[in-house]
């Protein structure tokens, strides 16, 4: 253990884990904001979705600059996939309920549709030797954090700052048209609006997560943070507080786990799986406390 | 309320306390402190050893004057446009294959695909077109 912690401290002082340490922290401060929004909207699995076709766009757009004769790795590079992610969370959020297509049905063939096809052009065009390894980095988040380019560090701390202004300033909207939207719109909100900018904000959020813990393991760093906060805290603001802090608390905690056993463990499943810790922690905690109450 | 917090010290206590324990002496942790690595990669993670090399090849110039320690297969390869063999150590750090060229004192090269085991300092060079190339300079090395 304490060779482990030795070797943790080594490992702190190297710059590209600080950057990792400092973007997974915004990372998880910006997708818990959001999360108990998406959670109260029944809208958990859009992470997902999104996040597939974030992968899916990597692969494409990586294929088509193979073609044209540029060499490119199979790298998330925000400043292409962003706008695509963000075109399809408009869609899929602001489809109205006389659309052809479901909202859920919509969402579920996006998002299989962009995992099978962004893996079928890896396959076709990876010049890589180890394509499953590049697959795994890409879907599960084992090393994308620490790879990040200075410029990819400058605008996910950018965007997160951007983030967590806009939610702050637009906190009462937010909260109205999260608990209530039709009210909403009645009482003179303009639902429509913020509803498009939630869809920007959550493809946002989850372009930049997906550096932290692979698109498979998106939905966890939005919805956990939620749900356990929520096994304690009933009220929108103790809630989104809690769920801050404990999304905070876990990415940290999951990057430095990550880094303590002497093989190390994939970045992206240490922090779910502490995130899942934590659940189970607060659940028996509230459990416990309602039963005190009650006695 | 108090209940809650009582509850929650107690969670606290019992999660420090299931972190202490005794430190052990580990005589190989004393051998490491007396050679002097900067950047000892058989040590580190598989995640860690893959960024630090990607970070070696990408910004090369924070890494000058350094000393790697490394673990691979040495693989000579000819290269038609310098009319020599480049003598490189493929490192599996878990993740990929990671390639360095490195220069060897007195150019007594083990057998193709030995497993050998360095500690060399990076530097840079340029080679006719090249410039900036990578390569660790190595007094010696153990085939393992």
């Amino acid at each position: 253990m304490s060779e482990g912690l030795q070797r943790l401290q080594g490992f702190l002082e190297m710059d590209f884990v600080q950057n990792a340490v400092i973007v997974g922290v915004l990372i998880a401060f910006c997708s818990s904001l959001l999360g108990v929004t998406l959670v109260l909207k029944r809208l958990s699995f859009i992470g997902s979705g999104l996040s597939h076709v974030s992968f899916g766009t990597t692969t494409i757009v990586a294929a088509i600059v193979m073609i044209i004769g540029y060499d490119s790795q199979f790298d998330n590079n925000i400043f292409y996939v962003l706008p695509v992610t963000i075109l399809c969370s408009v869609l899929l959020l602001l489809s109205g309920p006389n659309s052809k297509i479901k909202g859920d049905s919509a969402l579920a063939m996006i998002s299989v549709g962009a995992l099978a096809v962004g893996y079928l052009f890896m396959n076709i065009f990876s010049k890589s030797a180890n394509l499953s390894g590049d697959v795994c980095k890409v879907l599960f988040g084992s090393t994308a954090i620490l790879t990040l380019k200075p410029e990819t560090v400058s605008v996910c701390i950018v965007l997160s700052l951007l983030v967590t202004a806009v939610f702050i300033l637009f906190y009462n909207k937010i909260f109205a048209i999260t608990f209530d939207e039709d009210f909403s719109s009645a009482t003179g909100i303009k639902s429509k609006i913020y509803n498009l900018l939630l869809a920007v904000i959550i493809a946002v959020i989850i372009v930049l997560a997906m550096n932290l813990v692979g698109a498979l393991l998106v939905s966890a760093l939005v919805v956990f943070p939620a749900l356990t906060a929520m096994r304690l805290f009933k009220s929108f603001r103790a809630v989104t507080i809690c769920s801050v802090v404990v999304s905070v608390v876990c990415a940290a905690l999951g990057i430095l786990i990550s880094m303590l056993p002497e093989k190390g463990t994939p970045i992206g499943s240490t922090i779910v799986a502490v995130d899942i810790a934590v659940f189970a922690v607060f659940s028996i905690i509230g459990f416990v406390n309602q039963r005190l109450r009650t006695l | 309320m108090k209940k809650l917090a009582l509850l929650l010290a107690l969670c606290l206590v019992l999660t420090l306390a299931a972190g202490c324990e005794e430190g052990d002496n580990d005589p190989r942790a004393e051998e490491r402190q007396s050679v002097s690595v900067d950047y000892d990669l058989t040590s580190y993670t598989a995640q860690i050893a893959n960024a630090t090399m990607l970070d070696m090849n990408e910004n090369p110039e924070k890494y000058i004057g350094k000393t790697f320690k490394m673990k691979g297969t040495f693989l000579p390869v000819f290269v038609e446009e310098i009319d020599r063999d480049v003598n490189y150590i493929q490192v599996d750090d878990g993740c990929c294959m990671q390639y360095f060229e490195f220069k060897l004192k007195g150019e007594n090269y083990p057998p193709e695909e030995s497993d050998i085991e360095f500690t060399g300092v990076f530097g840079l060079y340029d080679e006719g077109d090249y410039t900036e190339l990578i390569y660790l300079d190595v007094d010696n090395l153990s085939v393992i």
